[in-house]
């Protein structure tokens, strides 16, 4: 077990380079990461040929990267420059804002998967029966949905139809403690929260609708097919209670490819999350990496594209692992 | 059953006909799948007539003005124009129309070229094994292990702009599950005894591939290919909705919601429509996707 996790880590490294690389040579087809320098005043020409140096600029694509690559290994330089954050460096923009993009695409998965389980069994258990279809047309709904459209749906309802939400933003700039507006930074951290729940209740809302499609269908599938095997009869046959048939026969061992699939749903929460950020004008790294692509902030596209690639391949790991741990008949060969 | 046993000597024809006509058989039992055959093929309709259906009105028009509202620009429905005017004064019912063809040609062409990409590497990988599986198969990983959004957003904004490059840009993403589907039948299939017939009189490798196992494999394909042109009319949408997808003055459902956030107060109707034509496509594509793998694969548990 041990040899096979290692000898599947070390085959992720080529795979990661190959991605990072390839991303490299699509990003920097967007433009020249310097270039709008050329018009700040305060820059001189020979100043960005510096800067051009120092980021090997001036050498072919390959070692561009390596060199970019080894900072973003090991960062000296930050990663980089922004050109939306001017004098920041890459690092300190894309960290403030990774809180925000983590608190609430893992709220709105563990809320899809949370709710999805219960209700892909209940289904199940009933197969044909109203609640099914009703379930069943809701999870087609939540597959066939467009993101982005929902998003501006319920916006447009619900926060400017009647405002029960906010329509934008991940949270007010002021709140109000005591009948005196504070600085949102200064308010209580109870009431930070509160405010920005109530901001991200939306985005979340949709994100978990778009997920729970899959995760109603996954789970309504595994347990139609454990609820026919044979050990399930068996049971039954023995004459063991219906209960612990269903939820300790059959419900554990539909879970398992559930579980394994977690892994594999990165992509698809990550561009979901692109778009509700870009939608709700929400300041995490969704939406960074679109308004980088927008204004041809090279190195922030950059380090976001391989951040996301990692997610993605690290997700695919743990699937592979879990599947391998979960079922005993793969071998670690 | 019994009536399909082998007494013609030995031709497939009748077999294969009784085949796709009990799969169409067992469709026909499921109900969404036809209401969604049955909307599909309305919508393809209402596209294919979007000239007499547009009342007229040119989707690249700009109107001057209308009788019942001062400037021409956001002007609400009215008669002639039943969804009203976008915000460059252009009829949005004939732009929806168009916009249709668009939309529902990406979603169809994306699918076919991902499948036929898909058909190919699955077949090479799957017949051939050894070196010329390791390589696809590794290379489907890798293309697995892209972020795919972000990726498409900047291919998006490095090769902007035609029809093309929006269908090469998502073609490129959707044929590794059909690639990963046909390796595994073939793999199954090249052991059976017919694939062994034909190696035994000496057909071509490239013969048994496309003759004998392609036809084989065509019912998983055709399941994943009908459910994949319901993403991929989604991604078009998103692309377009970004700005980075089909441009103006090019009509798609997609591209007429890149403005809507702005016009949300002051014109909420436009942004009602192209987005419910979105999803009635989708959930329809994705409807009889299911019913087809139901009516493929009887024995599986649904």
């Amino acid at each position: 077990m041990k040899n096979y996790l290692i000898r599947r880590l070390l085959e992720l490294i080529p795979v990661l380079f190959a991605i990072a690389f390839v991303s490299f040579w699509l990003v920097s087809k967007m433009g020249d990461p310097f270039a709008a320098l050329i018009i700040n005043p305060h820059v001189r020409p020979e100043d960005i040929e510096r800067l051009r140096h120092i980021w090997h600029w001036d050498e072919p694509l390959f070692i561009r990267f390596i060199y970019w690559l080894k900072d973003f290994i090991y960062p000296k330089a930050g990663w980089g420059l922004s050109i939306l954050a001017p004098g920041r460096n890459v690092i300190e923009v894309v960290k403030s804002r990774i809180p925000i993009t983590m608190a609430f695409s893992a709220t709105s998965m563990i809320l899809a998967v949370a709710i999805s389980i219960p209700l892909g069994v209940y289904s199940a258990l009933h197969q044909y029966s109203i609640p099914d279809y009703v379930l069943t047309f809701f999870a087609f709904f939540g597959m066939s949905m467009p993101t982005f459209w929902f998003g501006i749906m319920l916006m447009y309802l619900l926060a400017v139809k009647v405002h029960w939400f906010p329509a934008a933003g991940a949270h007010s700039a002021f709140l109000v403690v005591q009948d005196i507006p504070v600085e949102f930074s200064e308010a209580p951290k109870i009431r930070q929260f509160i405010d920005t729940a109530w901001h991200l209740a939306l985005p979340i809302f949709v994100l978990v609708v778009f997920q729970m499609g899959a995760w109603l269908r996954y789970m309504r599938s595994s347990m139609l097919e454990v609820k026919h095997q044979d050990y399930v009869r068996t049971a039954r046959a023995k004459g063991v209670d219906s209960r612990t048939v269903t939820y300790k026969h059959a419900f554990r061992n539909a879970i398992i490819p559930i579980i394994t699939l977690i892994g594999l749903s990165f992509p698809g929460l990550i561009g979901g999350a692109m778009i509700t950020e870009t939608v709700f004008a929400i300041d995490g790294i969704g939406r960074l990496t679109f308004k980088a692509v927008m204004s041809q902030d090279v190195f922030v596209a950059m380090a976001l594209i391989t951040i996301f690639a990692v997610l993605v391949v690290l997700g695919n790991f743990i699937a592979d692992i879990l599947y391998a741990v979960v079922d005993p008949r793969i071998r670690y060969s | 059953m019994a009536k399909n046993t082998y007494i013609d000597g030995g031709t497939t024809t009748s077999e294969t006909y009784s085949y796709w006509r009990k799969v169409f058989q067992r469709l026909r039992k499921h109900h969404l799948a036809m209401i969604a055959l049955v909307i599909l093929g309305l919508l393809i309709l209402a596209v294919i007539l979007a000239k007499p259906l547009s009342f007229g009105n040119d989707p690249y028009t700009y109107i001057k003005s209308v009788p019942w509202i001062a400037r021409p620009e956001l002007a609400p429905p009215g008669p002639g124009h039943p969804l009203g005017l976008d915000n460059m004064a252009r009829d949005a019912w004939s732009r929806m129309l168009y916009g249709g063809r668009v939309s529902l040609s990406v979603g169809f062409i994306c699918s076919f070229v991902g499948a036929s990409i898909g058909l190919f590497f699955g077949l090479i990988s799957g017949y051939f094994g050894g070196i010329a599986d390791m390589l696809i198969m590794r290379f489907t990983d890798f293309m697995l292990s892209i972020p795919v959004l972000p990726i498409m957003v900047v291919l998006a904004a490095v090769i902007r702009g035609s029809l093309a490059a929006i269908i090469f840009i998502i073609s490129v993403f959707s044929w590794m599950g059909v690639a990963r589907l046909v390796r595994g039948e073939v793999l199954s299939l090249k052991e059976q005894e017919f694939t062994e017939a034909a190696r035994a009189i000496g057909e071509s490798p490239a013969r048994i591939m496309f003759i004998h196992l392609l036809p084989n494999t065509m019912a998983p394909v055709i399941v994943a290919s009908t459910l994949s042109i319901a993403g991929n009319i989604i991604y078009e949408a998103t692309l377009s909705f970004l700005g980075l997808g089909i441009r103006q003055p090019t009509p798609s459902w997609g591209n007429m919601l890149n403005g809507a956030q702005t016009f949300m107060l002051t014109a909420p109707w436009l942004m009602w429509w192209p987005g419910i034509a979105i999803l009635i496509t989708t959930l329809a594509f994705n409807f009889l996707g299911d019913g087809l793998r139901d009516a493929l694969d009887p024995r599986l548990y649904r």
